[in-house]
């Protein structure tokens, strides 16, 4: 508590101050909550209750229903007839969001992980001041310059034209792959990241030379001074760069709605923006069959909410599993 | 001892990269090329010898094949009953066993959806054929800018001396030779899909009878004849705020094509000979420019007074964007009547008549209201498709080839048999909306046994047939812009963004100066849109106008005999 | 001489184990150097080149020389001043609201009893993801169904347009980061860096809440402001997602910023070339922002 003093606590203006800021902070924390809260309950309601106007906090009658009708009216198996909703059954886009998630996260960070040791503790000087610029340099440049471009080279990968040149003094084309319509198209460009660099050698600077050079003189080797010595310490860095890599790599939207063509592939961000429309139908109020089999159905707008759920879950597990170092809080300088 | 295990870690890691490369490359080398790289890899004697020539086909027998075709899919559909999937691959079977060098492949993805299309382009792996508006991003009445832009290809070679080429001539040849005729080549063919004319309004016919609105046959529907005046008090009784009921629902554009807008000017007047708002500019520095007679604000007007005063309307940001929102809320139960912004007949397959789908009972389609001296727009879908341009001369005619099978050919019979069989062996219901409309219009001779099988009036509601058939019909058609070369078809297609920007101004502001809004989307449109110069345009501007002003005369004489219909040209069309 | 050559061996070896870091340093550092130069700085350098050629979509692309940049001059192209209108605009709100915010709870955070900055933060960074935090935003905005039409409605008063009306419809897409923010993590960080005994000297000398903030906390966390303006800066210039899903492209344009153009021109009309020349045209524009930014804060942390 180092704003206010420890001494005169009781006095009735100071304990006005603590409690006005104790509001404030509580406040704050319920309105960054409330959305949470909201799409929770929103997927538990029933068709019905969606449409009332105003809404309600708490659905009268909460069931899990919706998650049931949309894992079934995914994948085409609603015992009520032949709607489909989506193109393919959710565990498909789920499973291509890890995929991607997964494959970027164990891309990058051994890579960037290995890139910030290197710099911060084997390359001389003069080098490593060089390489640090060549690494971080892009993080100047926002992204849209790249992207088209990036999108050329993936086209025919590594030649960003439309034809492919000709190996000279044969016949034969250069090789090159499509990657376009892949998994590799959204993992490949997400294989590198600056700030974690920045992170790494950060952190890593903290680690005193001497005493990998005291490993050195001991006679180990480079992979096993980092498995012994500076693994068990980095902890806290680990922790943060795993959550955020996987994190943006996990509410990426941009990227995949361009590269990606076939709904097979898409990841669950942009399949949840490409079917606002198919989960969001206008209340069932009507007679006829159809409506009364929406009604019964029972998707609406809380369809919608529980897609968002499900994507949120594995991010919230990441940060379940990671909080404990996040909160400790990272220093980007300073070991002790 | 280190340094020399050191030594051995590197050597080996090196070969084994060197070997990885090398293998990739060798990987890279045997991969299957696309038919492109494939056609540009050979030599003139290896083309010989290989006599497989390879059409890549997106579309019948189904648009939206998206797994890919392989015997056990093939089997699978069969055992879930979809004898249409089946007959498709006959067809193509047949086709190609009487063409022995050409192989039929399908690919995976919509042919109907412009990404897919241009990105095939770009890449080489385009399907053969596709309906050449959607490759040029634009609606179905400009679909010429494909021709200008280069996207299709030139088959005059091919059409001059085909056997359909007379019956087309006299069927269409207006409609074909203003969308795919440039200088005497030829660029496209009618699609494979029903030619219907008409768009129109669906409407709840249970809302009609509660509100108690019937027509002079005493069903609850419009009248044929219907005013804009009319429609707008419908839609203002049908209105309820209680029950959440809206008359009308409106989709302020972002999907291409929507006709609504320029029916509606129409209807007030405003020529559509070319798009709504542009009108040929005075300046003479370029050939048009883009503004506003009294008769479009008028127009807007309107659509602002159904909007804001009536509040009859359901529209919004939310509406602009993804598939055909404002139909859904139809369905749904909360509005009265929506522009149908797809042809009726596809409608009318949608409601068939399985009585668990949405059925016709309860939707009713009616055509365009009239507006001033009774007119009325015609808006024929005719849905042209283009080949390939990157093509070779062997492959395009094996495309054209297979095109004809499917349309005229063998493949189209197999098709009207199987329709025949489905609907005789397994009931209605399983027809799908093209195959009824097929029924009505064909865009090629069919003979006449598989015509005359089904009996299209036993299945579809009267209002239906009338409305496409007799009342698009016998609407006329007024000259367009493009057979007088006066448009750059190029760019007049992405005009459709600045009027969308005035039409959600319109809707979703209730303080809207319409002068003011048009003023700025003039200011887009003239700077980045409407900047060329046509030569001869003064004599072409004449010709043009002369054709119109008959074509008034002839078909709407009072309006053309008004004062107002004299002083709006004079004022603002005549202007050389 | 013994000596001689004993300190020669480990001058030697010493020498060799140098050399040894220094190729294994390269070896660490080959994937991450292969995969930024081909993903990094790659697309930079064909970047430059796009952006002076024109894309046919059967034939290989020509060269154009300027043309793109004059298809993208404002006296050519109205869109081009709106949409970097729009974007600044959308750049100011989201500063002057949403930068100070984690600063303040931050500095606020750390007055609390140990135990409850634990539980308050664990709630503060429980994750949405972003995509599912905008539709829930949509939602709340809808005009029928919305929960912010349906406060208004409750409590009497006229409901609202929300993303309808192009005049608030902006300050309807700034809204959601500043109620989803919470203390920067790294700002909590700095602050418990700061020793207890600096803020027990000032209270004995008298000085009062605010001086204490003023003068105290707010110069150690001067230069991670700094740089967290720049990232600021340089992120709320490029949005795209709010834009795109909440009201694709806003009612008349209200909300189309400059990402959604360069998307749009690339991908909707393919026009690469003149979506590269946008996206350098915006590289330019972040530069001269950063360069000012720099300048003004004139310290900066060793980047």
């Amino acid at each position: 508590m180092p704003l206010i003093a420890k001494v005169g606590r009781r006095r009735f203006k100071v304990r006005l101050l603590i409690g006005a800021i104790t509001s404030i902070l509580w406040i704050g924390v319920a309105l960054h909550l409330f959305p949470v809260w909201w799409m929770f309950t929103t997927s538990l309601k029933p068709a019905r209750e969606i449409f009332e106007f105003p809404p309600s906090l708490w659905p009268k009658s909460p069931s899990f229903i919706c998650y049931k009708l949309i894992f079934e009216l995914s994948a085409g198996t609603w015992a009520g007839g032949n709607i489909r909703v989506l193109d393919y059954p959710i565990y498909v886009y789920i499973k291509n969001s890890i995929i991607m998630a997964g494959g970027i996260m164990c891309l990058q960070i051994p890579f960037t992980a290995l890139m910030g040791y290197a710099l911060s503790k084997l390359y001389s000087s003069r080098w490593s001041r060089i390489v640090f610029l060549f690494c971080i340099g892009t993080l100047m440049i926002p992204g849209e310059v790249s992207l088209i471009p990036s999108y050329l080279i993936l086209r025919h990968f590594p030649f960003p034209t439309k034809h492919i040149p000709v190996i000279p003094f044969t016949n034969i084309l250069f090789p090159h792959y499509n990657f376009l319509d892949s998994y590799w198209a959204v993992i490949l460009p997400g294989m590198y990241s600056a700030f974690n660099v920045l992170l790494f050698k950060g952190f890593f600077d903290g680690i005193p030379t001497e005493l990998v050079n005291a490993a050195r003189l001991d006679g180990a080797s480079e992979l096993g001074i980092i498995r012994r010595i500076i693994i068990p310490v980095s902890k806290p860095v680990f922790a943060v760069v795993t959550y955020f890599s996987f994190s943006s790599a996990w509410n990426q939207f941009m990227w995949p709605l361009i590269v990606i063509r076939n709904n097979k592939l898409m990841p669950l961000s942009v399949i949840l923006y490409k079917f606002q429309f198919a989960l969001t139908q206008a209340p069932p109020t009507g007679k006829t069959p159809e409506e009364q089999r929406l009604m019964a159905a029972g998707v609406g707008y809380n369809g919608l909410m529980a897609l968002s759920f499900i994507e949120s879950i594995p991010v919230f597990i990441m940060f379940l599993i990671f909080r404990e170092q996040l909160m400790t809080g990272i220093k980007l300088r300073g070991f002790k | 001892m280190k340094s020399k295990l050191l030594k051995m870690l590197t050597i080996s890691l090196a070969l084994s990269l060197i070997l990885g490369l090398m293998g990739s490359f060798a990987f890279a080398a045997k991969k299957e090329l696309t038919p492109y790289e494939f056609r540009h890899q050979l030599t003139d004697e290896e083309k010989v010898k290989y006599k497989t020539i390879i059409v890549r086909w997106c579309g019948y027998p189904h648009d939206n094949w998206t797994v890919k075709e392989t015997i056990e899919k093939f089997q699978q559909t069969l055992h879930n009953g979809d004898p249409w999937i089946g007959m498709g691959w006959y067809s193509k079977t047949l086709f190609e066993l009487a063409h022995p060098k050409v192989k039929v492949e399908q690919v995976a993805g919509n042919v109907w959806n412009s990404q897919f299309i241009l990105t095939g382009l770009a890449g080489g792996t385009a399907p053969a054929c596709y309906p050449m508006h959607k490759v040029a991003k634009t609606n179905v009445g400009n679909a010429r800018m494909a021709l200008e832009k280069g996207l299709v290809a030139d088959i005059t070679d091919l059409v001059k001396d085909w056997k359909y080429t007379p019956w087309l001539k006299e069927h269409w040849g207006p409609e074909w030779e203003r969308t795919c005729w440039k200088d005497g080549r030829c660029y496209g063919l009618p699609g494979t899909y029903p030619i219907v004319p008409g768009w129109g309004f669906e409407y709840r016919r249970d809302w009609f009878k509660e509100a108690g609105l019937f027509n002079k046959k005493g069903e609850p529907a419009p009248i044929d004849d219907w005013t804009w005046s009319e429609f707008k008090e419908i839609a203002k009784k049908l209105t309820d705020p209680k029950k959440k009921r809206w008359g009308f629902s409106l989709a302020p554009g972002a999907i291409d094509g929507i006709p609504l807008y320029p029916a509606l000017m129409f209807g007030f007047g405003v020529p559509q000979a070319l798009r709504p708002l542009v009108m040929p500019s005075k300046e003479g520095k370029y050939t048009w420019e883009y503004g506003a007679t009294p008769q479009a604000i008028e127009a807007l007007k309107f659509l602002k007074d159904m909007m804001w005063k009536d509040k009859s309307v359901l529209s919004g940001v939310e509406y602009t964007s993804l598939a055909m929102p404002h139909s859904k809320e139809m369905l749904g139960g909360r509005a009265g009547m929506v522009w149908t912004g797809n042809q009726v007949g596809n409608n009318v397959g949608n409601f068939t008549f399985d009585p668990k789908k949405s059925n016709p009972k309860f939707i009713g389609v009616a055509p365009i209201p009239r507006g001033k001296g009774n007119l009325r727009l015609r808006i024929v879908d005719f849905c042209p498709f283009g080949f390939d341009p990157t093509l070779d001369k062997e492959h395009l005619k094996a495309s054209f080839d297979y095109y004809e099978w499917v349309a005229a050919g063998k493949g189209a019979e197999l098709r009207f048999m199987d329709n025949i069989d489905e609907v005789k062996i397994m009931g209605p219901q399983y027809m799908g909306g093209w195959d009824i409309g097929c029924y009505m219009y064909w865009a090629y001779p069919i003979p006449e046994y598989y015509r005359s099988q089904i009996k299209v009036s036993d299945y579809v509601p009267d209002d239906y047939i009338r409305v496409t058939t007799t009342i698009a019909y016998e609407t006329p058609g007024e000259p367009k812009s493009q057979q007088y070369g006066l448009i750059n078809c190029e760019k007049e297609g992405l005009l459709v963004d600045v009027d969308r920007g005035v039409l959600q101004a319109i809707v979703c502001n209730p303080d809207v100066d319409i002068q003011a809004e048009v003023k700025k989307a003039a200011d887009k449109g003239n700077k980045m849109y409407l900047n060329y110069k046509i030569k001869n345009d003064k004599e072409k501007l004449q010709k043009f106008y002369a054709a119109v002003d008959d074509f008034y005369k002839e078909y709407y004489p009072d309006w053309y005999n008004s004062t107002e219909y004299k002083e709006m040209m004079e004022k603002y069309y005549k202007v050389w | 001489m013994a000596i001689k050559k004993i300190a020669k061996v480990s001058h030697n070896k010493e020498e060799k184990g140098l050399r040894f870091t220094r190729r294994m340093a390269w070896i660490f550092g080959a994937p991450s150097i292969v995969a930024q130069s081909i993903f990094g700085w790659f697309p930079i350098l064909v970047a430059f080149v796009v952006a002076f050629q024109k894309f046919h979509i059967v034939k290989p692309c020509t060269y154009t020389g300027w043309d793109n940049f004059a298809f993208l001059l404002p006296s050519n192209n109205p869109l081009t001043t709106l949409v970097f209108r729009n974007t600044l605009y959308y750049a100011a709100l989201s500063l002057a609201l949403t930068f100070l915010i984690p600063i303040l709870i931050a500095i606020l955070l750390m007055e609390m009893k140990k135990s409850v900055i634990r539980v308050m933060m664990i709630l503060w960074f429980i994750p949405v993801a972003s995509m599912a935090g905008i539709i829930i935003w949509k939602y709340f905005y809808n005009t029928q169904y919305g929960l912010f039409n349906g406060i208004l409605v409750s409590l009497g008063l006229p409901t609202l347009r929300w993303l309808n009306d192009s005049r608030i419809v902006m300050l309807c897409l700034v809204l959601p980061g500043l109620i989803m923010y919470g203390p920067g993590l790294i700002y909590i960080a700095t602050l418990q860096s700061i020793p207890d005994e600096l803020y027990e000297a000032a209270e004995l000398e008298g000085v009062s809440f605010w001086q204490k903030i003023w003068h105290i906390t707010l110069p150690r966390i001067r230069p991670i402001m700094a740089m967290m303006l720049i990232l600021a800066i340089i992120g709320s210039l490029q949005i795209f997602e709010q834009p795109f899903v909440m009201t694709t492209g806003g009612p008349n344009y209200a909300t189309y910023t400059v990402v959604y153009y360069i998307f749009d021109l690339a991908f909707q009309n393919l026009l690469y070339g003149k979506a590269t020349a946008l996206a350098i045209i915006l590289f330019f524009v972040i530069m001269a922002l950063v360069v000012i930014q720099r300048k003004y804060f004139r310290e900066n942390i060793d980047v």
